[in-house]
């Protein structure tokens, strides 16, 4: 399986996937570092990097983790290299496999970096403009908790006083449920990818899952929904989270299973 | 319809029994039955759409066949794929590379799946010629480099099995005869079997020992080069100044005469003393006062040795 690892990674060397993993963090990180240098209301830590992590969320991750699906596949599709390497003496499985080790882990990098970059270009703004600066509210906590108004809806059900007093946790574990719920998303779009020598399915695909996400919020089967998974799992709906988060992560692993056995048996005409 | 060849004691490295592809209702292989001998450079030959590609692309397991058994050196690919393929090097019509990717990088990604030594890289780079270029990336390679790397990433692990499915495709002449060669010459270099596919009848009697030709998914012949060129007497072509009386002459007892396009085509009973037969024939024309200025040994074309395996399969007790 190494092997097989090591080859997709080579394969990455002056492709454009290098390119999309490192754009996607950073165009998040550069929107809300603009903002914030211009003067923007997020005054605290938790509201500036939970508003980054909610527009990872709903948009940049799957825009991307569609992109890097679709990249993938078109690395074999485009030059028709599927025959070559399915007449190796090595397991289909582990070919597709091995892609889909290399997708999880560069989303989980460009997950890393989407944190990193959104508190670089936090702190940055600050130190351009002390007037800018975002402050953390965890010394105020006891003083925030006699201010929090219990019917304020701006950030719908969830727990605004645990936000403020353990923020940086709240931060890195949403973080991480957004990446892991998003698995089921991953193996869809693999999956079309794979399956579809023409880039356009699984683009249109990501796209529309994408859109019909922002419908999808508002239906009691929302939260099935593969391409809203990863926002339900920020908390807006605190009884969603742990849904959101087995659906996406177990779902994804079934579905990942799945799509290994059938792309295993593909035609290569 | 198929003519499996006689079995000596020669071992098999490529034995199919019945196979069977459709394609929405088509059957692109309908039947095939193929025993090619180890050490041999078999030919497999057909018009394009005659089923080549999938043939091969069954052997390799990258279509399931609706029916039939494929075997590798004895094992069965359904069951033993990955050790049926062990032994098998593939180069396909057209040659397929990352090509952001530099030569060495290409055949450095099916060497690491191999697990094959690094050194291996540099052997095949050196037999196929490219160590020149081999850090150079692909996409900068001429459609002759890319065949070759082609060949050099089937030629990784020493394989026993060399597939080429119409690896001249494209090629210009002088890459068409350096190819040929090549392909000539590597049961003797690497004692690999090879099983060429081709639509080019004379690119085939050059290079192979054996020959199976394909028609419409079926076999319709199969066996050693000299049986094929046994089943088509050679044909002479002439040009002279007077078809009329030549015809006349040439055209006593069995033998036709027939006139194509301003020349005269004699079909020869055998390939035997067909050289002393086209001097005698000269001869005589001359003698009768007709000036001879073309005098050729005419090649079958594929289409004609197609219409003439296909006739004579149509033909009662001919099975």
């Amino acid at each position: 399986m190494l092997a097989s690892i090591q080859v997709e990674l080579i394969k990455l060397k002056r492709s454009k996937i290098m390119l999309v993993t490192l754009a996607g963090p950073a165009l998040v990180a550069l929107l809300f570092f603009s903002l914030q240098a211009s003067g923007a209301s997020l005054r605290a830590w938790p509201l500036y990097l939970f508003a980054g992590l909610t527009a990872w969320a709903t948009f940049m991750m799957p825009l991307t983790a569609t992109i890097i699906a679709t990249l993938l596949a078109q690395l074999e599709h485009g030059p028709k290299t599927w025959a070559h390497l399915l007449a190796l003496p090595v397991p289909k499985w582990r070919v597709f496999a091995a892609k889909a080790i290399v997708a999880l882990g560069l989303i989980a990098m460009m997950s890393l970096l989407t944190g990193g970059l959104l508190a670089f270009g936090g702190w940055l703004a600050g130190a351009l403009n002390p007037a800018n600066k975002l402050m953390d509210p965890a010394p105020f906590a006891a003083l925030a908790e006699t201010m929090v108004d219990a019917d304020d809806t701006t950030f719908g059900d969830m727990d605004v006083m645990l936000m403020v007093r353990e923020w940086k946790r709240v931060v890195v574990e949403r973080l991480a449920y957004v990446y892991l719920s998003s698995f089921l998303l991953i193996a869809v779009q693999l999956w079309a990818a794979f399956r579809f020598r023409n880039f356009l399915i699984p683009m249109a695909l990501g796209v529309g899952g994408g859109f019909f996400a922002i419908f999808a919020q508002a239906s009691q089967y929302g939260l099935y929904f593969p391409w809203l998974m990863p926002f339900n799992t920020l908390g807006f709906m605190p009884e969603n989270v742990e849904k959101a988060l087995a659906y996406g992560l177990v779902g994804g692993i079934g579905m990942g299973l799945l799509m290994l056995a059938d792309v295993s048996r593909m035609q290569i005409k | 319809m198929s003519c499996p060849v006689k079995r000596g004691p020669m071992s098999i490295a490529i034995e199919t029994e019945g196979l069977k592809k459709r394609f929405r209702g088509v059957n692109a292989v309908d039947g095939v039955d193929l025993s090619v001998p180890e050490g041999a450079i078999f030919g497999f030959l057909g018009p394009n759409g005659a089923g080549k590609t999938t043939t091969i692309r069954l052997l390799l397991g990258l279509l399931s066949p609706n029916r039939g058994r494929i075997a590798i050196f004895g094992e069965d690919l359904r069951r033993n794929r990955l050790r049926a393929l062990k032994s098998v090097g593939v180069a396909f019509e057209t040659p397929a590379h990352y090509e952001h990717l530099t030569g060495r990088e290409n055949l450095d990604i099916t060497r690491r799946l191999l697990k094959l030594d690094k050194s291996d890289i540099d052997r095949v780079l050196s037999t196929v010629e490219l160590s020149h270029v081999a850090d150079r990336h692909v996409r900068k390679y001429s459609l002759g480099m890319r065949h070759r790397l082609g060949l050099a990433r089937a030629l990784l692990g020493s394989p026993k099995l060399l597939i080429f499915d119409e690896p001249t495709n494209g090629l210009d002449p002088v890459g068409i005869r350096e190819m040929r060669d090549f392909i000539k010459s590597l049961p003797e270099r690497t004692g690999a079997t090879v099983f060429v596919s081709s639509h080019h009848l004379a690119e085939i009697e050059q290079m192979a020992s054996h020959v199976a030709v394909i028609h419409l998914g079926k076999i319709v012949f199969q066996g050693a080069m000299g049986e094929l060129r046994g089943l088509h007497a050679p044909r002479l072509e002439i040009g002279c100044s007077d078809d009329a009386t030549a015809t006349a002459l040439l055209g006593g007892g069995a033998r036709k005469v027939e006139n194509r396009n301003g020349r005269l085509i004699i079909e020869l009973p055998t390939a035997d003393g067909a050289q002393a037969r086209a001097a005698s024939i000269n001869r005589r024309l001359n003698d009768a006062g007709i000036d001879v200025h073309h005098l050729a040994l005419a090649p079958w074309t594929l289409e004609e040795l197609f219409l003439q395996l296909v006739g004579a399969k149509s033909q009662p007790g001919q099975e």
